[in-house]
């Protein structure tokens, strides 16, 4: 567990083509990758510490929605959720009570984050009945396991990242340019997450070090995405 | 939350979360905005109601507010230029709004800079301005947001709805520069179709969709003044009458107190759509003046400066223009 993949030559012509940021424009967008992997060197760790008991908690969650379904999860997650009327307060209810006392500096980033986890595995849909809600997170899950869920949340979490930090860089981006690289950015991590689960097969009990492992693996995707070139 | 002075502000979102975004922003206070339009399933013979232009929702909000929408869940971004984070502008937004409130059919299109200006003179979308395009067998006005290089097509039927603006017309006027009374005054007792010719404007300059048409002087009291009696114009007023096919301009210049000003008045035996029609007071092609006619097609001009002027008239599909002395 925790081997970084092997990339063969294809898949590297793929992820070049990601920092591609014009269509029918054969140019990587070099101010981007210069402005990510700055980013990245300035980060020791990617993710911040604080993301490893959330996603164990994660983890536990998923599992505990397959065994016992998604109204017993949540009563076991929240308490009453009779003010739940829809999508919205699920997905905020969830977050914040995953989140709860994981960080000392604010977790708003982290909670965004599940919040568009959690819309991603029921459809991408506004307003969602809790039942209809629970049915379809127990679908994704049936389908995806707990592993498809942190690898949406990885990905999520990942870009979210990226355009708080590069802030600064992205607003100075005409429209167009601005379009183009949020979706780079967005493949980038879609596949970096995608590549880093991969170890996850045997994963059954989440230990720390199997969750250190699983974001190591992370950044190293991310750096070899960089370095292809 | 502060209300005090809210622009509108583009939020870039992720893929397929306009809604989830709009419904968001309005959970949290924010005022959100997401133009939408209908579009007909076929496989499941009923009425989506899509974006209109995917992956941007707008929030009313100050531009210190700006970051925080980055915590709300599919936002990726806010739209800007080099210069930092931009709001949309007020009278593009204003346009959008009126099309998507409107009941008439409307679509994503292509955005254009160039191309007729015109403004819908009446109906659901009145005083709205735009480009005017083609849609099918129908008359199209394009609005788009200039800052996001999107647009939106709105259907509005006949162009007796719309009238041309002056500033996608002011090359006409430029064409006249060098137009003087002169060269568009008849001879005494003579009619228009005896007139001057004027040659005609190089098609690259003039759009092609707007026929642009020469008004001679038929009759000036300054110059005809046995006339000018007959016509009951009284003195210090002169009297001017310019003419072109259909249409008549009947113009009185009038000097009170050093201050010059012009009435008048457009009027046709076939035209109907007069009223509304937009008028323009130039100098070597700059505009000095502008005025719409009332329902009778009368309009005016105060504190006219004296010299060589132009009249330029915009109707649908048809610019009149003139050159008189004031």
């Amino acid at each position: 567990m925790g081997a970084i993949p092997s990339f063969s030559g294809r898949e590297g012509e793929k992820a070049l083509s990601d920092l591609q940021y014009k269509e029918g424009r054969k140019e990587p967008d070099f101010v981007l990758e210069m402005n990510l992997r700055q980013w990245m060197m300035a980060r020791p760790r990617l993710l911040d510490p604080e993301v490893q008991p959330l996603l164990k908690r994660l983890h536990e969650f998923a599992r505990h929605v397959q065994s016992a379904g998604f109204g017993r999860a949540l009563k076991n997650l929240a308490g009453d959720i009779a003010d739940c009327s829809g999508t919205p307060d699920l997905t905020e209810l969830i977050g914040e009570r995953l989140c709860q006392g994981i960080s000392a500096s604010g977790n708003a980033i982290e909670r965004k984050s599940l919040q568009e986890t959690l819309y991603f595995c029921t459809g991408i849909v506004p307003e969602l009945p809790p039942p209809e809600f629970g049915k379809r997170l127990e679908s994704f899950l049936a389908l995806s396991g707990s592993k498809g869920l942190i690898r949406l949340f990885l990905s999520a979490h990942l870009s979210n990242l990226i355009f708080t930090n590069l802030y600064d860089f992205l607003k100075a981006s005409p429209p167009d340019v601005l379009r183009t690289r949020t979706e780079a950015i967005e493949r980038i991590c879609r596949k970096a997450a995608v590549a880093a689960v991969r170890s996850l097969n045997t994963w059954s009990e989440p230990d720390p070090s199997a969750v250190a492992t699983l974001l190591s693996d992370l950044k190293a995707e991310m750096t070899r995405m960089m370095e292809i070139r | 939350m502060n209300h005090a002075r809210l622009s509108w502000y583009a939020l870039h979102v992720r893929s397929r979360f306009e809604k989830i975004v709009a419904s968001n922003l309005s959970r949290r206070g924010f005022e959100a905005f997401l133009p939408t339009y209908k579009i007909r399933d076929r496989l499941n013979e009923r009425h989506l109601e899509i974006p209109l232009f995917p992956s941007y929702v707008f929030c009313g909000m100050q531009e210190a507010e700006a970051r925080l929408m980055l915590m709300i869940p599919g936002v990726m971004h806010i739209v800007g230029t080099g210069a930092g984070v931009k709001p949309v502008d007020e009278v593009e937004m204003a346009a959008v709004k009126l099309v998507v409130q409107s009941p008439l059919h409307y679509r994503p299109c292509r955005f254009r800079e160039a191309g007729q200006r015109v403004r819908v003179a009446e109906g659901a979308l009145h005083n709205l301005e735009g480009i005017l395009a083609e849609s099918g067998n129908k008359i199209g006005i394009v609005v788009g947001i200039s800052l996001l290089k999107v647009a939106v097509l709105v259907e509005i039927g006949d162009a007796s709805q719309v009238v041309a603006v002056s500033n996608t017309r002011t090359p006409v006027s430029r064409l006249l520069t060098a137009l003087k009374p002169s060269d568009l005054r008849n001879a005494p007792g003579q009619d228009a179709e005896g007139a001057i010719e004027m040659s005609p404007f190089p098609s690259s300059e003039v759009d092609r969709t707007i026929r642009c048409i020469p008004a001679t002087i038929v009759f000036d009291s300054s110059r005809q003044a046995s006339l000018a009696d007959a016509r009951g114009v009284p003195v210090p007023a002169r009297s001017l009458l310019l003419r072109t096919e259909d249409f008549d301009i009947h113009l009185q210049i009038r000097c009170e107190r050093g201050h010059k000003e012009i009435l008048g008045q457009i009027l046709s035996r076939r035209r109907k759509d007069l009223a509304r029609a937009r008028f323009h007071l130039l100098r070597n092609g700059e505009e000095l003046q502008a005025a719409t006619a009332d329902t009778l097609g009368e309009f005016n001009f105060t504190d006219v400066p004296e010299g060589d002027l132009n009249l330029q008239v915009d109707l649908p599909y048809l610019t009149i223009i003139g050159a008189l002395s004031a």
